[in-house]
């Protein structure tokens, strides 16, 4: 996994993001940001900020105002498909992100419908599947996985996409804190660009250089992780405790 | 979860469970098929399909007992039928009768084979449920051409019926919590709720779920991984299975 290009090239890129719901209520408003190269960005915020909102936008999943780019495309009707191949996203809950009757053939879904070879396919599977140490639950239907397996399973069938950014909607929520600190060095090895939402501000410390506080939606902060995270007042006022 | 499911022994080994999924597919529902086809199957005939769904089972080592409470889902559906065979047929000889109902040995045997006719199709559906995984038998009906969208649609409701399953099951135990008895009409309201409260975490979740879809490549259509081929065991048991169901009608003919 990885991507090539020039050094600090923007991979993602967003300015005055804004999605309303159908009742006009907004859900993101004029969000801006610009995640390079080497870089990775956690979105904070209290419950209801909009921070799954924003990774399903910056998917081209949701109709939102305002502008996208990824590696320099600009993210529309017609370019979503390709630039889906090179960007995962794992739900929050892994009973969304498991939809087919058998583990295998979820982490299988992805590498199928970018039209690889069958060859190609059982390998990113074997792969994804050894990474997360899934290989013996292969056929098991998910109401059988345990949530941490579920949790590690939904990670393993954005995995398998071999994607250059891997969005992430609270990755350590319901994991115990052996499952947690194992995730989070997991994910500190990736070399994809991550873009994680998140309540656990030790994670956002560890894994992100970028952080993205939203507060009911608005951008309430944008700036470098150390800025942000040790700024206890701003935290406190938005309802998000310090990490340790 | 603690629900038994539909598929219980599955995922067991035995040499029925190596058999490929298209194979156990064509097998039983060629059974079901004939036992369909055959209104009145004679002694021998019954005794051999019979037998077959003992022998299946004792092969797939699936329980007996398994097989005959799983069996016991015909009752509801084919009790009406039985008792009104059995009450309301005249022919043959009368052994009770009270105005329009009768009890005679014409409608006794009908209804019996009726009931062992049920009996038999949904053993061998058990069996076929119980020797292949889910996503095997899903693969083998695309196979033989069934739509794709309804076998993405099976795929779905296998996938999520559980997970409906267990919802449901947390919603009661959290009305329990708080419920303490009330008058019938209470207790369909509060049911009303529940159900409706379903239905809509079940319309949100298919929302969700199609995003995922979607995220992953997902344009409408569908692509599939290889399909196993067939192996010797499985033409051996094709050939067999075939085989003996034409002499089971020969012998039904004749």
């Amino acid at each position: 996994m990885g991507y090539s290009g020039v050094m600090n090239s923007s991979v993602i890129k967003a300015s005055g993001l804004t999605f309303r719901y159908s009742d006009g209520t907004p859900a993101i408003e004029d969000i801006s940001m610009d995640v390079r190269e080497g870089e990775s960005l956690a979105v904070i915020g209290p419950n209801g900020a909009g921070k799954s909102t924003l990774l399903l936008a910056l998917m081209g999943l949701l109709p939102c105002g305002g502008d996208i780019s990824v590696f320099g495309q600009t993210l529309n009707q017609k370019s979503a498909k390709s630039i889906r191949r090179r960007m995962a996203l794992v739900f929050q809950d892994p009973d969304d992100q498991l939809f087919m009757p058998v583990l295998e053939e979820d982490v299988a879904f992805g590498p199928i419908n970018l039209g690889l070879d069958a060859d190609e396919v059982s390998r990113r599977v074997e792969k994804a599947l050894s990474q997360m140490n899934l290989t013996d639950k292969r056929q098991r239907p998910p109401h059988h996985l345990s949530v941490g397996e579920k949790r590690r399973a939904a990670l393993a069938t954005a995995l398998s996409m071999e994607a250059d950014v891997l969005l992430l909607d609270e990755p350590t929520s319901s994991l115990d804190p052996a499952s947690r600190h194992e995730l989070t060095e997991y994910l500190a090895s990736f070399s994809a660009t991550l873009i994680i939402t998140t309540h656990d501000l030790n994670l956002a410390k560890r894994l992100c250089t970028k952080c993205l506080l939203l507060s009911e939606g608005r951008q309430a902060a944008y700036g470098p992780s150390e800025q942000i995270l040790d700024d206890i007042e701003l935290l406190r006022q938005h309802r998000l405790a310090a990490p340790k | 979860m603690h629900h038994s499911y539909l598929d219980k022994y599955a995922r067991r080994d035995s040499p029925m469970h190596r058999l490929n999924a298209r194979t156990k597919l064509l097998l039983f529902t060629s059974l079901v098929v004939f036992v369909a086809a055959v209104p009145r199957p004679g002694l021998v005939v019954s005794a051999v399909l019979a037998l077959s769904v003992f022998t299946f089972g004792a092969i797939a080592k699936i329980p007996i007992s398994y097989l005959i409470i799983r069996s016991a889902v015909i009752i509801p559906f084919t009790g009406f039928a039985v008792l009104s065979f059995a009450l309301t047929m005249t022919e043959g000889e009368m052994y009770w009768q009270w105005g329009p109902f009768a009890l005679t040995s014409e409608g006794i045997g009908r209804s019996a084979y009726l009931l062992l006719r049920a009996w038999m199709a949904v053993s061998f559906m058990i069996l076929l449920i119980n020797t292949t995984p889910f996503n095997q038998l899903v693969n083998a009906l695309r196979c033989f051409r069934i739509p794709s969208i309804f076998v993405l649609l099976l795929s779905f409701f296998y996938r999520y019926l559980y997970l409906l399953w267990d919802e449901a099951e947390r919603m009661q135990r959290a009305r329990n919590l708080r419920y303490f008895g009330g008058f019938w009409k209470k207790q369909a309201a509060l049911i009303g709720n529940m159900v409706t409260s379903l239905f809509i975490k079940s319309y949100e979740r298919a929302e969700r779920a199609q995003l995922a879809m979607q995220s992953r490549g997902w344009d409408g259509r569908l692509r599939y991984a290889r399909i196993e081929s067939l192996r010797g065991a499985d033409i051996f048991t094709l050939v067999i299975s075939g085989a003996g169901i034409v002499i089971l009608w020969v012998i039904q003919v004749l």
